[in-house]
């Protein structure tokens, strides 16, 4: 029987699909190129929720799945970018107040209790793209990146945060 | 935070952890010897219903050849240690009703082997109360002061409980908990619960308990009276370090005495996936000195679903749930 689990244990351990299992390997959830300086957020929503601008703590609310509904009723429905990307370190580390690693633990723990992390997207595009078409949507993408696009009427801006000049 | 909801992209999702306990150990003076600690599987099966409907079940089957729950020794078990459906009217504001983890302390509501740092689980989160209750619960996080508050709040009714044969139970209980995040990753918790409980005949007077390695008998005895537990628990991590305590005090006015206990334990990085893991509990059933535990141990986490554990346990009063040895588990969360 001891030789059966053990057998179960590895196979599932080794055989899930790895995007809804948070990672359990500590350090390597941040071995990420390091933010550019010069990096700065900016936190988008689908344009009908909410208004005016949102402060940190509520953004972190969001992103960690304690604030599921807007104050409308309509589901909050936040993305992130990949765990390896620089710019989600630096979203979390600005915005979220935690680094990525610290944060692990955090989404392990709800692992246990039903709650998977916000879903991934692999660029800012996609990002931008979600924000747009959800309704109830939020996500982050780079200050330089804003720079870059032309937002469609139905995304605003609802915070910036790094690019030298903190919070603006 | 107390009682998270359930969130779930999907309507159905299915997961669960395992997890395989080995030991070296000495109990009440007999030679050190291996022995398969524990060996449970568990499955996890959630989902969400229109955003606002959601469902948690999760179904165990372990077996143990020592004990680790208040009269569980050498047995084996299929349980349904959670089942409920939830629904949240705001974020403030969720029902809860079914069978559900009793929000006393963090480790708790936490407890599967993946996610904690040692194998052996403190006296202090499991021996005065019961790890499950069947009942309603009221649950939600606000924001108070610019800092998240959660709460949670139960009734475990007379009547609902079907008392595991080996463990303890609620026969009714009342109780709350609510947790402060003072700063992003650090939380204070306060939990208070009064009920009337039900164990295995042999651990009824905890004074007299397995302390001193006796064996259980059959059946199962009835609290005469009523009890109220109140906990207090803190939990901090900051760049891969945490420090976490709890502790409980348990007041009776039937024939049981009290009982009171406390830990505090640190986890650091040491390089790698490797985190050191350091404990100290000291656990007093209050006719008796007070038993005090120190653990010392190390975490690798070698994979991304993967969990090997190996530590020291030293006790000076060893039994068959505070034993005094080394115990090494491996764990998989799927």
């Amino acid at each position: 029987m001891v030789l059966l689990h053990l057998v179960a244990l590895l196979i599932g351990a080794l055989s899930s699909s790895d995007s809804e299992i948070p990672d359990l390997g500590g350090e390597r959830s941040v071995q990420v190129a390091a933010p550019q300086d010069s990096a700065g957020v900016a936190v988008l929503v689908h344009g009908e929720e909410e208004s005016g601008h949102l402060d940190p703590s509520q953004i972190r609310r969001i992103f960690l799945l304690r604030q599921r509904f807007w104050s409308d009723g309509t589901p909050v429905a936040p993305v992130n970018l990949p765990a390896a990307s620089p710019l989600r370190e630096t979203f979390s580390r600005l915005v979220l107040g935690q680094s990525a690693r610290d944060l692990a633990e955090y989404w392990k723990d709800l692992y246990f209790h039903g709650t998977q992390p916000p879903p991934v997207l692999d660029s800012e595009e996609a990002v931008l793209l979600y924000v747009t078409r959800t309704r109830g949507g939020i996500g982050y993408v780079s200050l330089s990146f804003l720079s870059r696009v032309s937002l469609p009427s139905s995304v605003r801006v609802v915070g910036e945060w790094g690019g030298g000049d903190g919070q603006s | 935070m107390p009682s998270p909801a359930v969130s779930s992209p999907r309507p159905f999702h299915l997961g669960g952890y395992g997890s395989l306990g080995l030991g070296y150990s000495r109990v009440a003076g007999e030679a050190e010897a291996f022995d398969l600690t524990e060996a449970t599987a568990a499955l996890l099966f959630s989902g969400t219903l229109g955003a606002r409907l959601s469902y948690f079940g999760e179904l165990d089957v372990a077996s143990r050849g020592s004990e680790n729950w208040t009269g569980r020794q050498d047995d084996q078990t299929l349980e349904v240690e959670r089942l409920y459906v939830e629904y949240s009217f705001s974020d403030a504001f969720r029902v809860r009703g079914g069978r559900f983890l009793t929000p006393i302390g963090q480790w708790n509501e936490n407890h599967a082997e993946p996610l904690t740092w040692t194998t052996l689980r403190p006296l202090t989160t499991y021996r005065p109360f019961a790890k499950s209750s069947t009942g309603l619960m009221v649950a939600g996080e606000m924001t108070v002061l610019g800092r998240g508050l959660g709460y949670a709040a139960y009734v475990a009714p007379p009547g609902l409980e079907e008392t595991p044969s080996e463990e303890n139970a609620f026969l009714n209980a009342a109780g709350a908990r609510m947790a402060l995040e003072v700063v992003p990753g650090t939380f204070v918790g306060l939990s208070s619960v009064a009920f009337k409980g039900s164990r295995p005949r042999g651990v009824v007077a905890d004074g007299e308990d397995d302390f001193e390695g006796e064996d259980h008998g059959e059946g199962r005895e009835e609290d005469e009276g009523e009890r109220a537990l109140l906990g207090v628990d803190f939990l901090t991590r900051i760049r891969g370090m945490e420090v976490s305590g709890e502790g409980v005090w348990l007041a009776s006015s039937g024939v049981e005495p009290a009982q009171r206990g406390a830990f505090l334990q640190g986890v650091i990085p040491l390089g790698g996936s490797v985190f050191g893991v350091v404990r100290v509990e000291g656990f007093d059933a209050v006719d008796k000195a007070t038993l005090w535990t120190y653990t010392v141990g190390a975490t690798w986490r070698l994979h991304r679903r993967l969990v090997l554990k190996g530590e020291r346990h030293i006790t000076h009063r060893s039994s068959s749930s505070v034993p005094d040895g080394w115990f090494f588990s491996i764990s998989s969360l799927f």
